[in-house]
């Protein structure tokens, strides 16, 4: 039944471009799907990846034209120097550092469709843009998802970021669980049922390294010290989550809207990272994830969660679709 | 009261009436140690770990409560592999302890922090904070949300050791050692070091990433061949201090690399080798959206690579000096230079004058002369009356110390040649004695009629950074007549009228070469010819003379025996005419017959001996 309900909800849901934000995205069913249980809490300290509603997630990270966009809409507001990674990641470079004329960023040629990288704090305005319509105006970037008037450090050193997305959030960043399950879980895994596999590509073998021309499945540890792969645009490669979801494994570590916990020290990571070819395979098996970071750190991807839209039109949709058109509802 | 188990179980220990007992220590596999935690007066914890297993890796968790202080941590690891040690809090992989005061290796075995998650600060201020083998995570999860306050120290003897994915949330106050270890990863959000009390960075191996919100240290990382620096990046302030390296922007194929400072660039740089790039990296490899201190070199060894660009955001970002090819090889300046949005043009002899840069320059080893920031600007041939020689001659100097004319009182149209990068010279050019072979350049009268060249070096002076004094506008010489009158000991002589080429003194203890590098023997400059010219005023009132007598040679009719026009009729008279006589000099022809001639010479004796 469950997985039925997923298929339906692929078939009728499934990926697509959505015209307001530019994403495209895939539509995570099988609600209320049994999580993950770690073996022992060494490195996944709890349960994840159980998700009790349906939602949607961007099938690749946030690409740097679409961060480009943000950043040169936020960029009037921006109080920070033009050149923090925070802004210009890896592969953004302010058009000038002039404070007399307006600040104003581009992509490096050849790395449009690279990931973007940045804090999680950064993240969380994307978040609120987008949720506002990509309105050029300060308040957009600055409340709807995250109100980043709570970002900052209570006296013990804890974060006092807003620890979920604002009620009736319309793209958020996912949570650990919602990235978990749709990176690891699998309706219908060997099609013997439910399951998680070890790797984010639909396996439990971890992915070949290599160029995906010369039969590669990945970039995880590939740039240096080995100087092997490099960047690549999104979606290179044919390997995939069974949610349709590229690029977990390799490119850069995903940023998830998700504390640590049970204290608000870091945000958790998910997925490898194409840097350090030492012990790549281990960021993005299932069984070492939750790894996490503080908010303010630079140099982290991160992809885009938001609700499963209703059909516009046609009644005999609206009885099966309402049962996976709910708004999303955080049980965590 | 301290308890504690053998063999892998946690051992904890009690303080009565302070705690709970709630850090725990943990060595697995089971057999292979123990550990002590000890809550001291305090009431933080120090932590003792002691294995000699002989067969796998070691694992040590530090386990506590998020609100934990633990005190001084020490592995003692004798066994035949690594220990792995995790402080963290016990509720989560993801909690915290409150802080650590420090964390130390002491066995002869490797001990590799693999976790380390403190909301406070590791490190009490004094002594070393963190002293292991290696620090790798491999997800972010070294992770302090305070501060580092001690020195950090990881050393590896086999093969390389890091410093990996380790973010700090405030400051790095204390020096950062990897020892055959490499910075994979550093970020701090506040400031390493401060202006109080700079750090200092050594890093055997490679920097692949050090960013911090801005860096007060000495930083050396050119101890080991074949290593570079990826990224070295401030984030909103200033690098003050120091930096060695062998290569920037190290890794060919990653875009990712740059040496980037947010705020001043306050510090002096030392590439040895050279700048990479990739075709694909647009960005600047080096920018400084700041300033570029003034009194600081970037010393680039060999080549700025071709598709490089060298970016001083400000139009007058750049006052310190760029040195290319420092190491006198045949490295290239390849990449763009851009300071504001003026890419420098031509290379090496770019024609910008650094008052519009900012007063800095960047100099291609050997430098050349700039010729647009010379005082005239170097032009082929030179305009007509630059100077007059009352302006020129230094008549108007004072001496405020005695011991000759001060610089600063100089004509203000004193003749300033400027280079592209620092020059100096062997020799003490303030000396009352110095002969004018020991000049750094060679300055010539033209003749008038057949061009030739005559030394007449000996009757100019010469300012620059000398082998005596280094307090002086490096990249400049300034040149002036030497007609002071300030003291006896100086007499002057006075400047013809007419025009003047000055050339560099190439060999010799005095020759005119490069400064600021670092080799033995620093190449001379790159040979020039600069041309000023002198017009008459003979009578000295400031205005150009329109038609000059032919008397003029001796400055409106002075006494022909005071040749060198001190107020005195004295040998130095003598044997300066005489000098000048057999040179064939054209103020030597006494008569005005329009010859040089022994007929000028008798003419001189006889009223050398009448006097004046």
């Amino acid at each position: 039944m469950r997985i039925a309900a997923a298929l339906m909800s692929l078939a009728l849901c499934g990926t697509s471009v959505e015209a307001q934000s530019g994403f495209d995205f895939v539509t995570i069913g099988d609600a209320g799907n049994a999580p993950y249980v770690p073996v022992d809490n060494t490195w996944v300290d709890r349960p994840v990846g159980g998700v009790s509603y349906e939602y949607r997630i961007s099938k690749t990270e946030v690409t740097v034209n679409q961060w480009v966009e943000f950043a040169n809409a936020y960029a009037p507001y921006y109080a920070g120097s033009r050149l923090h990674p925070e802004i210009t990641g890896y592969w953004v470079a302010p058009t000038s550092l002039d404070p007399n004329i307006p600040a104003s960023y581009y992509s490096l040629p050849g790395s449009e469709k690279y990931s973007a990288d940045t804090s999680w704090r950064m993240a969380a305005r994307f978040c609120n843009w987008l949720h506002n319509g990509k309105s050029s105006e300060a308040w957009a970037f600055e409340s709807g998802v995250y109100d980043t008037s709570t970002f900052g450090k209570d006296a013990n050193n804890y974060f006092t970021d807003q620890p979920e997305p604002s009620p009736g959030a319309k793209y958020w960043l996912p949570s650990w669980d919602e990235l978990v399950k749709a990176s690891y879980y699998d309706p219908n895994k060997n099609g013997q049922g439910p399951g998680y596999w070890t790797f984010p590509t639909s396996s439990d073998t971890a992915p070949i390294q290599g160029l995906p021309e010369n039969g590669g499945q990945t970039n995880a540890g590939g740039e240096y010290p080995s100087d092997l792969i490099g960047f690549l645009d999104v979606g290179s490669y044919d390997v995939q989550s069974p949610w349709g979801l590229k690029d977990v494994s390799g490119s850069l570590p995903e940023w998830t809207g998700s504390w640590g916990e049970p204290l608000p020290f870091a945000r958790r990571l998910v997925g490898s990272t194409l840097f350090w070819s030492d012990d790549w395979q281990v960021g993005e098996r299932l069984d070492r994830s939750g790894g996490a970071t503080a908010p303010w750190v630079t140099g982290f991807a991160f992809r885009i969660a938001t609700t499963v839209p209703c059909p516009s039109s046609g009644m005999a949709f609206l009885a099966v679709t309402a049962s996976i058109c709910v708004r999303r509802r955080r049980v965590h | 009261m301290n308890q504690f188990s053998k063999f892998g179980i946690a051992a904890i220990a009690f303080v009565a009436g302070m705690s709970n007992a709630d850090v725990t220590v943990n060595v697995s596999p089971f057999g292979a140690g123990y550990g002590i935690a000890t809550q001291m007066p305090g009431g933080e914890w120090r932590v003792e770990v002691f294995t000699n297993w002989a067969s796998t890796t070691v694992d040590v968790s530090v386990r506590g409560l998020a609100t934990d202080r633990v005190g001084n941590v020490t592995v003692q690891n004798d066994g035949a592999q690594p220990a792995r040690l995790s402080i963290r809090g016990s509720a989560s992989s993801t909690t915290p302890l409150t802080s650590v005061e420090s964390i130390k290796s002491t066995g002869t075995k490797e001990v590799w922090i693999t976790e380390l998650l403190v909301s406070g600060n590791v490190g009490t201020g004094s002594g070393d904070a963190i002293d292991v083998t290696l620090i790798s995570a491999s997800t972010p999860i070294i992770s302090v949300n305070g501060s580092i306050l001690g020195n950090i120290i990881v050393s590896r003897s086999s093969t390389e050791g890091y410093i990996a994915n380790m973010t700090v949330g405030g400051d790095v106050l204390g020096n950062i050692t990897a020892n055959n270890s490499s910075i994979r990863s550093l970020t701090v959000a506040g400031s390493i070091g401060n202006a109080l009390n700079p750090s200092t960075i050594t890093v055997s191996k490679n920097i692949d990433s050090l960013i911090a919100g801005s860096i007060y240290a000495d930083v050396d990382a050119n101890i080991d061949v074949a290593t570079g620096i990826a990224t070295f990046r401030t984030t909103s302030g200033n690098f003050v201090g120091s930096l060695t390296g062998r290569v920037l922007s190290k890794y060919h194929s990653s875009v990712t690399q740059r040496f980037w400072i947010a705020g001043d660039l306050d510090a002096d740089i030392l590439i040895s080798d050279k700048v990479n790039t990739h075709t694909l990296n647009t960005n600047p490899e080096i920018q400084i959206d700041g300033e570029f201190v003034s009194g600081r070199k970037f010393v680039i060894g060999n080549t700025l690579s071709s598709g490089t660009t060298f970016k001083f955001d400000s139009a007058s970002g750049l006052k310190g000096q760029v040195i290319i090819n420092g190491s006198n090889g045949a490295g290239t300046w390849s990449g763009s230079v851009v300071v504001g949005s003026t890419t420098l043009s031509p290379t090496p002899n770019y024609s910008a004058a650094s008052s519009s840069l900012g007063g800095g320059a960047i100099g291609h080893v050997p430098y050349q002369l700039y010729g647009n920031d010379c005082s005239p600007v170097f032009a082929d041939p030179p305009a007509a009356n630059q100077f007059l020689q009352t302006e020129i001659d230094g008549s108007n100097d004072t001496d405020t110390d005695g011991g000759g004319p001060d610089i600063d009182s100089w004509d203000a149209k004193a003749v300033t040649l400027r280079f592209y990068g620092p020059v100096k010279t062997g020799v003490n050019v303030d000396h009352t004695s110095v002969t004018y072979t020991d000049m750094p350049v060679i300055i010539s009268y033209i003749e008038p009629i057949s061009g030739n060249p005559i030394d007449v070096t000996h009757r100019w002076k010469v300012e620059m950074n000398d082998s005596n004094t280094s307090n002086r506008p490096a990249r400049e010489i300034k040149i002036r007549g030497h007609k002071w009158s300030g003291g006896a000991s100086d007499p002057g002589m006075y400047v013809h009228a007419g025009t003047y080429r000055v050339t560099p003194r190439l060999t010799g203890s005095a020759r005119l070469y490069c400064d600021g590098l670092n080799v033995a023997t620093p190449p001379s400059v790159a040979d020039f010819e600069y041309e000023f010219t002198v017009g008459f005023d003979c009578d000295r009132d400031g205005v150009l003379d329109t038609s000059p007598s032919s008397t003029c040679w001796r400055a409106g009719g002075g006494c022909v025996a005071d040749y060198d026009f001190s107020g005195f009729v004295d040998t130095e008279d003598y044997d300066l005419f005489v000098h000048d006589f057999e040179q064939g000099y054209p103020w030597t022809d006494v008569d005005s017959s329009g010859f040089v001639d022994t007929v000028d010479f008798d003419a001189f004796v006889e009223a050398y001996e009448v006097g004046c």
